[in-house]
């Protein structure tokens, strides 16, 4: 528990950057609720810029590799199919 | 055993990474939520009464499942009366044509003046709007859950209903608007269902009138049609919180159990993967359908 305090103490500004990131998204989809486009592009975007968070973070760490940037396109794919599924159906 | 320790732990066996959240399960999972959401809309289209799928609600619809919630609440059933249905109908083209999402027009124009435009007295007379809805069970579901819409539904004073369905782009937004509109007609016996209750609700409102007037009705049918059991909507939520609560378990457990250890290892944040999801899945709760009003 400790290591891990310490490790977003350590990264504190990176993970802020991908918290307002986040709410930026979450408040934009409620923001356009009556709007569906606008809403799938408030997932794309928010999807796309938590990958680049991904990359820039590693990249800075130093770790940065291929297999890496494709576990956070992955998630980020899953997470805007998610959100597009239930738009659509909205 | 050893295969759900696999699946969902972090270990030797599995190289330090259960194997959901490495990249090869969660893209098996996003192509079964793909799979089952193409799945999803065939089933609903060849059972639409199983889950409601479709974009046209109909007017008799509405005021059939209006009518079965009347029953529960021990109010008689409500007869369609033809100038109801147009009053509504026009309602719904003025909205349109003046683009306001409001019980009063920006004109200052009352629900009631569309009562008296198509010649309906009224004694008591209410109104519940919606839009954005694609089912008619999520529409009456929707106006249930709201107090004052509710009491409109299911108020015993109401002997007449008229609903109207119309697409059309209101304040930019391509949108199907429901109209849903009560009456009684002046002159006539209101049942004794429950007791009235008209004072705290500011919107819908249910309005007396002193002036008597004829009525032109038209007797519901009341033709048993399924009520859809649930939405594609509904499912495709249930889904996705299912696979968004096991992936942030399983991240939570990562974090967890390998932070202490401090395994070294190429792999993407699992605290930023965890963070993400759940992001993903506050919006998910936060995107409703439709609105009322």
């Amino acid at each position: 528990m400790k290591i891990f305090v310490e490790d977003i103490k350590e990264h504190l500004g990176h993970y802020l950057a991908l918290v307002f990131i986040l709410a930026f998204g979450v408040g934009a989809l409620v923001f356009f609720q009556r709007t569906p486009q606008m809403q799938i592009i408030s997932a794309f975007l928010t999807a796309c810029f938590y990958v680049l968070w991904g990359v820039v973070h590693h990249y800075i760490e130093k770790d940065l590799h291929i297999r890496v940037v494709i576990e956070y396109i992955t998630v980020a794919l899953l997470g805007f199919l998610i959100l597009w599924s239930i738009i659509i159906r909205t | 055993m050893s295969f759900l320790l696999n699946l969902f732990f972090p270990h030797f066996g599995n190289n330090h990474k259960a194997k959901i959240i490495k990249t090869h399960g969660i893209f098996i999972l996003t192509l079964s939520f793909v799979f089952f959401q193409v799945f999803l809309n065939f089933f609903a289209l060849s059972r639409p009464a199983v889950l409601g799928f479709s974009a046209n609600i109909s007017p008799e619809k509405i005021i059939e499942l209006t009518n079965i919630e009347r029953a529960k609440a021990n109010a008689g059933a409500l007869r369609e009366s033809r100038l109801l249905s147009e009053a509504a109908r026009q309602k719904a083209a003025d909205m349109f044509a003046f683009n306001y999402w409001a019980h009063v027009s920006p004109s200052g124009r009352s629900p009631w003046a569309f009562f008296t435009d198509v010649g309906y007295r009224y004694q008591y007379a209410g109104e519940n709007l919606a839009r954005d809805f694609s089912d008619p069970s999520s529409v009456v579901k929707a106006w249930l859950n709201s107090p004052s819409h509710r009491e409109n539904l299911i108020n015993g004073k109401y002997q007449e209903i008229g609903v109207a369905v119309v697409d059309g782009t209101l304040q930019g937004v391509e949108t199907t608007l429901v109209v849903q509109l009560f009456g009684t007609p002046y002159g006539a016996v209101a049942p004794k269902a429950q007791e009235p209750k008209t004072a705290e609700a500011e919107e819908p409102i249910v309005v007396p009138i002193e002036k008597p007037a004829p009525l032109s009705n038209e007797v519901l049918s009341k033709g048993q049609e399924t009520v859809p059991v649930t939405s594609p909507l509904d499912i495709t939520k249930a889904m996705a919180f299912v696979i968004l609560g096991i992936l942030i378990g399983v991240f939570a457990v990562d974090v967890f159990v390998i932070s202490p250890k401090q395994t070294p290892r190429l792999s993407s944040r699992s605290l930023a993967q965890m963070v993400f999801l759940l992001a993903i899945l506050v919006a998910s709760f936060m995107i409703k359908q439709g609105a009322i009003l």
